[in-house]
């Protein structure tokens, strides 16, 4: 059948129903970003200082170090350069919102793109495809639900590369799964997902697998390959050669310092558990992730007879689980594509169900008067879910609160009170802890300099664990070398007025003969703790001692 | 009227016979292969199957659990632990090899009983992916050591004729009664051993019942035996004493339920900790992610996966990562792979259906592949006990004739062997299970306390955790408990762990309230050993000259044992003791040691490793140091 032939009014209800569902949470997240400004992922906001070094010149992995990928650090510019633009024609716009607000427009680009997918593929569907066509779209119904939802529930994290990977591989697993089925799309709308899903797989090494993974099951089920010879697939191939082609075209000595020093660490990491990863409070307690990954995935099955589209969401709720084992860090950021993952399931079901047992609770005709109300319900039930999650999110700022002011007054200081009372405001102060989250988005939000080499200390206990296990390669060696050079220069430059020590790194500033290099040039002060549950919005990884430093005279 | 068949049909025949006979033989291969490991390492027992060995032990001896004997775990495993302690009796074997002989027998029996299951429907049901399910069942077992004969082990033996009838009836195959009422009364003995594996099963019920929608098929004389035992169980439980119900409902079940929480680890270290926890985990995904794929094509996958799923939630709700809770998941992985192995060569076979001899050759192959890593993990055993670094059990006196390889016991047993004598009490005080048991059950001594492993930790942290006075009783009675244990049994040895234990016991004065009389003789695996003296001197501190010339007084006639520990104010068996030593070796005899000398030489070798592995450390620091020296300042210009 052409596309003329289907009726106007079924796209017009699917982008209603799309609005109806997206509509609350998004405008909830768009309130909830503004309002708490604070509120950023550490990582993301290491990221925008990284990004900001970049912009001041500053090479990457030699003047500073962190080891994300650069495609990562120039994404990050965009919305800086244009901060700084706002900036200069008097309007102010800060680093950390900009950046927030750029990765709301690519959230509205996400379920945008999706539902141009549904309604692309119900006007290229086959006549007297009816039942396809109410399959496609409830699914994608439920993947802008879904995906609009989990940037709520994953407030904390919001921007974070697991989440910018959902933003793609929900259109794309649509898109996919209709190439399954035989209905090719038009390349004006593959060729954009295929680069932004390739732009989303050059973000973090394991994250062509969530790709690969999706095809693989999708083809294993058909029985065929000849799908992926698509658009979509040689956009995402042309934007990962791209990319690879710009790595290994970097200049020295960033080249070297990419290759030779970075990966092979960022390699060496996937391998090596972190024995302060022991206490149930060590990391956070996200077992009802896993709770909610089991139900899923039983209810998935229970249902994939009906729905064919949970396989690619399965997979990707599964490798999401497969990455968080991967980083063996046991944050929630690493568990996102899995709360993605579960959330459409469940919501797949409860929409099976519903209409299952719909007209067993009502006869047809009651039923069919009660079409005209579906929107509202949706609407209805988005909101409630969205106020739900923000209740959800707000009491989580509240008990991280409470707890924080609580164990404050009972006795050591808390991080932030020392960055505030040492004034660090644009005053360069370091960090050297295992994870970004005690320095970050502190000092962001203050605009402290950072006056180390290393934005975060995670790759010096890793290089101490291979030089202790005697794994060290020679390229490794030199990298080490490199650090206790950079590192010892950057104490006794003294260039940092605070240096706040996490209290289990400093076994690790001995080994590699720092601690005496700090000792002589910062005097050893209070000790203070990144208090926190564990739980949203403050999550660490092992311990949450640290020991503060100042400047000798 | 009798056929006379068809050269064709009965070359057919033949043929099925050959691929029946040959996944029989495989089968025997895959169940009974392990044995001979099992023999050769007649004392390997891991923790909690060595407590509840002891305990079947003591029940044997007439003692009530909880009341004379402590445990938190309800009562059937205690009284299922009585079956290989009499295979050992009967054999006079160790218990320990009692428990795997017993478990090898169940595991060869679950799985012959379900394939013969299987083969008895093999019209109704297509047969391969099922036979691949139980084989990758047995092939799992294969590598279970530590967590042999744990109570997630045994309730995978006992199910799995259970899930694979039950299967069968769903699909339309049948049972005999007697056969269902036995299935049933095994898989009621498995998921009674703990309350959360009624959910597994229950879900893989559902997955059946989705699929097939007969409620009627409910109603059958397995179910009936299943409901039978737990109806049975708990009559049992209120035939206990009303005294040991209580102990259980009112100490162990609140001690548990908080003081559980003391051992709890944080979620990424309940799966990523060790390579024996993380495998199971990526089994898991993989193998739900290929069932997801071929859901379609068999009825089996959903009450496997909703089962697996059931088994994925009790894991991390127990909050622990003992990996042995893993092993309904794993199994459930494993068993999985097996249906989707069996699913992918049933879609082979019939692309080359005219092949006609691809079957047998496939059930030819898998027998040849199996007998030769059989073959292979034999002769490593055998190799294994050729090493001379085994420990004969015929001089241990222990009852027993055979040996055991030294790096599978600990040193607290070669301390307890040393110095009691077999039937001798001895106590052991730590925080963890190990290492007192196994040690007391492989020595064949007998434990001291009702309480076989001390949970003191867990009442200190229940106590300060919930604040109730109830824990703060508990702890005095425990204590009290523990004292007049001693006073009652008198261990030879009181083996004390040095942190925690030390500083719990000392809150409570125990080691002058209760353990007048010992003395401390030394310290191994960081506890110290006390040995009962009455008021006599040990001279386990006393200078080795000193003893080595009381020694040589006597051995020279100048003195006699008597007159010696007279003049010295010594224990006279002591003195005899060494002199008796010293006929055998003098300088064995003057040296007054905790464990055996092999164990001492082990210790001082790990001491030289690890002083070579910190010098070799600072080898490489200062390696790189003269490297980065040399490089300078110009590591970072570009190359030209």
């Amino acid at each position: 059948m052409s596309e003329e032939a289907r009726p106007l009014s079924a796209n017009k209800e699917l982008v209603a129903s799309a609005l109806a569902v997206a509509l609350p949470p998004i405008t909830y997240l768009f309130y909830d970003l503004i309002n708490c400004k604070n509120d950023i992922s550490s990582w993301l906001a290491m990221r925008i200082v990284g990004a900001q070094l970049l912009l001041r010149e500053q090479k990457l992995y030699v003047d500073f170090w962190d080891w994300t990928q650069p495609i990562v650090f120039e994404c990050l510019r965009l919305p800086l350069l244009i901060s700084q633009g706002l900036e200069k024609l008097g309007v102010f716009l800060s680093a950390d919102l900009a950046v927030h607000l750029a990765v709301w427009l690519l959230l509205l680009l996400s379920c945008a793109a999706t539902a141009a997918v549904a309604l692309q593929g119900l006007r290229r569907l086959p006549a007297g495809a009816a039942e396809l066509s109410g399959e496609l779209r409830d699914n994608a119904l439920a993947l802008i639900f879904a995906t609009a939802l989990t940037a709520l529930i994953v407030r904390f994290d919001f921007g974070d590369l697991p989440q910018l990977l959902v933003l793609a591989l929900a259109p794309w697993s649509l898109m996919r799964w209709l190439a399954y089925r035989d209905i090719v799309l038009s390349p004006r709308l593959t060729v954009p997902l295929g680069v932004a899903a390739g732009l989303a797989a050059c973000c973090d090494l394991p994250f062509i697998a969530f790709f690969l993974a999706v095809e693989l099951v999708l083809a294993l089920e058909k029985g065929s390959i000849k799908q992926l010879w698509c658009l979509d697939w040689l956009a995402l191939l042309l934007v990962l050669g791209l990319d690879f082609v710009s790595l290994l075209r970097l200049e020295e000595p960033v080249h070297t310092a990419f290759w030779k020093w970075t990966m092979p660490l960022k390699l060496a990491n996937y391998q090596i558990y972190d024995g302060s990863l022991y206490g149930t409070d060590s990391c956070p307690d996200r077992r009802d992730v896993l709770y909610s990954l089991a139900l899923s995935l039983g209810l998935a099955f229970l249902a994939g007879r009906k729905s064919s589209f949970l396989l690619p969401v399965v997979t990707i709720s599964l490798c999401g689980f497969g990455l968080y084992i991967l980083e063996k860090q046991g944050l929630s950021r690493d568990l996102i594509p899995t709360i993605f993952g579960s959330l459409f399931c469940l919501l797949i079901f409860v929409g099976l169900t519903l209409k299952k047992f719909g007209p067993l609770l009502l006869p047809p005709r009651e039923l069919k008067a009660l079409a005209p109300f579906a929107l509202v319900s949706m609407l209805l039930l988005s909101g409630a879910l969205t106020t739900l999650v923000a209740n959800s999110l707000n009491a989580d700022r509240n008990r991280m609160h409470t707890y924080v002011s609580h164990r404050s007054e009972q006795g050591y200081k808390d991080l932030l009170t020392v960055f505030n009372d040492r004034q660090v405001w644009k005053d360069p102060v370091w960090v050297i802890s295992d994870y970004p989250a005690a320095a970050y988005p502190a000092l962001l939000s203050l605009g402290a300099q950072p006056a180390g080499y290393m934005l975060w200390a995670r790759p010096l206990r890793v290089l101490d664990w291979l030089k202790h296990h005697q794994l060290m390669s020679a390229e490794l060696k030199d990298f080490s070398a490199y650090i206790s050079q950079k590192l010892s220069a950057d104490l006794r430059s003294r260039g940092a007025g605070t240096i706040i020590v996490e209290s289990f790194e400093k076994d690790v500033l001995d080994h590699a003969g720092l601690l005496t290099v700090l000792t002589g040039n910062y005097v050893s002060g209070r000790q203070c703790r990144y208090y926190s549950n564990n739980s949203p919005p403050r999550e660490f990884v092992g311990h949450w001692e640290f020991e503060e430093y100042t400047r000798k005279p | 009227m009798s056929e006379v068949a068809s050269p064709d049909k009965l070359q057919g025949r033949l043929a099925d016979r050959l691929v029946v006979i040959a996944l029989a033989v495989s089968f025997l291969l895959l169940a009974f292969n392990r044995l001979v490991f099992w023999i050769y390492h007649p004392l390997f027992v891991w923790t909690d199957q060595s407590v509840y060995l002891e305990t079947a032990e003591m029940i044997l001896r007439g003692k009530v659990p909880y009341l004379d004997v402590f445990d938190f775990n309800p009562p059937l495993i205690m009284y299922l632990n009585v079956v290989p302690v009499m295979v050992a009796k009967l054999l006079r074997i160790p218990d320990a090899l009692g428990l795997s002989l017993t478990v090898i027998l169940l595991n060869g029996f679950s799985c012959l009983a379900a394939a013969g299951l299987v083969y008895r429907n093999r019209n109704i049901c297509r047969p391969l992916p099922l036979v691949a399910m139980i084989f990758f069942f047995a092939l799992y077992g294969q590598g279970l050591d530590t967590d042999m004969g744990q109570r997630e082990h045994l309730f995978m033996l006992l199910y799995l004729p259970f899930f694979v009838g039950r299967g069968l009836v769903w699909t339309g195959g049948r049972l005999r009664r007697g056969e269902a009422v036995a299935i049933g009364i095994l898989a009621g003995l498995g998921l009674a051993l703990k309350p959360h594996f009624v959910l597994c099963a229950l879900l893989a019920e559902l997955g059946f019942f989705f699929q097939f929608r007969r409620p009627g098929l409910f109603l059958r004389p397995e179910n009936y035996a299943v409901l039978g035992v737990f109806l049975a169980y708990l009559l049992g439980f209120f035939l206990l004493p009303q005294a040991a119900r209580d102990i259980f409902l009112y100490q162990a079940i609140p001690v548990y339920t908080w003081g559980n929480l003391w051992s709890s680890k944080c979620l990424i270290h309940m799966i990523c900790s060790a390579m024996y926890g993380l495998q199971p985990v990526i089994n898991f995904i993989s193998a739900m992610l290929l069932a997801f794929v071929l859901r379609r094509h068999s009825s089996w996958i959903l009450p496997l996966v909703l089962f697996t799923c059931g088994a994925f939630f009790n894991y991390f709700l127990g909050g622990q990562s003992w990996t042995y809770r893993m092993l309904p998941m794993a199994y459930g992985a494993f068993m999985l792979y097996g249906i989707e192995l069996g699913l992918v060569l049933q879609y082979l076979l019939q692309c080359f259906a005219q092949w006609f001899f691809l079957r047998q050759l496939l059930a030819i192959a898998l027998l040849l592949g199996l007998s030769a890593s059989s073959y292979f993990s034999i002769r490593e055993t055998l190799d294994q006990a050729c090493d001379n670094d085994r420990v004969d059990l015929t001089q241990l006196q222990l009852g027993y004739l055979g040996s055991n390889p030294r790096g599978y016991l600990s040193p607290l047993f070669f301390c307890i062997v040393e110095h009691t004598r077999p039937n001798d009490y001895v106590l052991h005080l730590g925080t963890p299970i190990e290492p007192g048991f196994p040690a007391i059950l492989q020595s064949g001594r007998r434990p001291a306390s009702r309480y076989l492993y001390c949970f003191m930790v867990w009442l200190e942290f229940a106590r300060e955790k919930s604040a109730s006075p109830v824990f703060e009783q508990l702890e005095e009675l425990v204590v009290a408990n523990y004292g007049a244990d001693i006073a009652r049994n008198r261990p030879v040895l009181i083996m004390v762990q040095d942190m925690p234990m030390e500083y719990i016991l000392a809150r409570f004065n125990f080691f002058e309230k209760y353990m007048q009389g010992y003395k401390k003789i030394g310290k191994t695996a960081e506890h110290s050993i006390y040995k009962y003296t009455g008021n006599m001197e040990v001279f386990a501190d006393a200078g080795t000259s000193l003893r080595e010339k009381l020694v040589i007084s006597v051995l020279a006639g100048e003195r006699t044992v008597d007159q010696v520990a007279i003049e010295n104010d010594l224990n006279r068996d002591q003195v005899e003791g060494w002199v008796k030593k010293a006929r055998l070796g003098l300088v064995d005899a003057v040296t007054e040691r905790v464990a055996d000398r092999k164990q001492e030489l082990y210790d001082e070798n790990k001491g030289l490793t690890e002083q070579i592995y910190r010098l070799n450390e600072q080898a490489a620091d200062l390696r790189l140091q003269i490297e980065s020296l040399q490089k300078g300042r110009d590591i970072l210009q570009p190359k030209r």
